[in-house]
């Protein structure tokens, strides 16, 4: 698998820094839009990665990695949404087995929500932060070379033969 | 990729471990309400006295009952190890076979309950299940559910009125009432009682229930499947060597106190 060079800070332009951290910080402000109904982030979040797609790999890799992340957890806080609403619309129990799952999506809400806010500084800072598992996903997604045109036209300004 | 894969591995592990450890050992409300129990308890003490007179229900007072009923509570919240309320017992002159149970502890019984009961364990046994009712939070999330929180906390003479006669024509869903019917056999048990005795209660009450005598009893009303319910009390498991000790009380003596 072969990779296109990562850009080292002073290479990442002021507009790339403002839009790779704008993709975590728009997770914040979709949070009060979609609480109820968690999955409106991640509408909001798969909106944000296809409209800034083009504005370069680092972007892109930060807004996929924001995106990425944001999936289990809202899907998580959806699900506990329905289920939620079933046990008050049936009168039916609050089981362990709920509570149990309650308190760890809060976790990964809150481990989320943390890792959010320092990915979205590193961004500002012109820096890669590689998020456990939906890092390595986003690096490759944004970085991998995915064919042989892509490898050509990336050598196509070749230094003078001497 | 390899890499990849370890860390998703890790990252559900994670999720894995921890819900399977806070569902095991986190203890949390079945039903959780949003009504503190004190707040409850004075909804309750507001409730009872209105219930009492919009029904047009006597209390009766009889020291000898009432002292009985209270050693029974106190018994009954002792022998549990996590008991959230006082009960308070409230005898009611009315020939209706019928118990029910109010927010915050109360328990409205009647004379006609006692007259009906053969045996003081069937009288413990719809004690029990009313406690059964009022600790589980059945009592109060109903309310919330049907009446809602400003409505139930509401000062206005009007609502409580409307409330109150509200409250004796509330029922339990078929969960509820086998929670309680299970939460009656185990308190019972630990009284070291006959568990199995509402399953007589039961039957006595649908045969009675059958010749035309209905008196909307609360436990019977809101179930239809009755015989379900006897098969589950008579299921109930008992220890090996189980003896039933005699209770506390004195039946006949209370029903010649209600006769008088």
């Amino acid at each position: 698998m072969e990779f296109h060079p990562i850009p080292q800070p002073e290479e990442v332009s002021e507009r790339e820094k403002q839009d790779a951290m704008g993709a975590y910080l728009m997770m914040f402000a979709t949070t009060a839009l979609g609480l109820p109904l968690p999955i409106v982030n991640m509408i909001a979040s798969v909106v944000y990665f296809f409209v800034n797609k083009s504005k370069g790999r680092f972007v892109q890799f930060h807004s996929l990695q924001s995106m990425y992340s944001q999936i289990p957890v809202s899907l998580l806080n959806s699900y506990l949404i329905v289920w939620a609403v079933y046990i008050f619309a049936n009168d039916a129990a609050f089981t362990n087995v709920f509570w149990g799952l309650l308190i760890t999506a809060g976790i990964f809400n809150l481990f989320y929500f943390i890792f959010s806010i320092i990915g979205a500084v590193k961004a500002y800072h012109g820096r890669f932060y590689y998020f456990l598992f939906f890092g390595k996903i986003a690096y490759i997604q944004a970085y991998k070379i995915k064919n042989e045109t892509e490898v050509k036209q990336q050598q196509m300004n070749m230094p003078p033969k001497m | 990729m390899k890499k990849v894969l370890i860390e998703l591995l890790i990252l559900l592990g994670i999720g894995g471990v921890l819900w399977a450890v806070f569902a095991i050992f986190i203890k949390m409300p079945e039903r959780p309400t949003l009504i503190s129990i004190e707040n409850e308890q004075s909804i309750g003490e507001r409730y009872a006295n209105s219930i009492l007179q919009l029904n047009g229900f006597t209390e009766k007072n009889d020291l000898y009952i009432d002292s009985v009923l209270a050693v029974t509570a106190d018994t009954l919240k002792n022998i549990q190890d996590d008991a959230k309320y006082d009960y308070k017992f409230i005898l009611v002159d009315n020939e209706m076979v019928n118990a029910f149970a109010l927010p915050g502890g109360y328990i409205i019984i009647t004379t006609g309950l006692i007259k009906f009961c053969e045996t003081p364990e069937e009288l413990l046994s719809v004690i029990c299940h009313e406690i059964g009712h009022i600790e589980k939070r059945h009592v109060v999330s109903r309310l919330v559910k049907d009446i809602g929180l400003t409505l139930l906390t509401s000062n206005d003479p009007y609502v409580s009125g409307e409330i109150a006669k509200e409250l004796l024509s509330q029922g339990y869903n078929r969960e509820q009432e086998e929670e309680s019917d299970l939460f009656a056999c185990e308190l019972l048990l630990k009284c070291n009682l006959e568990p199995r005795a509402m399953a007589s209660f039961f039957r006595r009450l649908k045969e009675k229930n059958e010749n035309g005598i209905y008196d909307n009893f609360e436990i019977l009303s809101s179930h239809p499947n009755m015989n379900k319910r006897v098969k589950n009390v008579l299921a109930f498991k008992v220890p090996d060597g189980f003896t039933a000790k005699e209770s506390w009380i004195n039946i006949d003596e209370m029903k010649k106190r209600v006769e008088q």
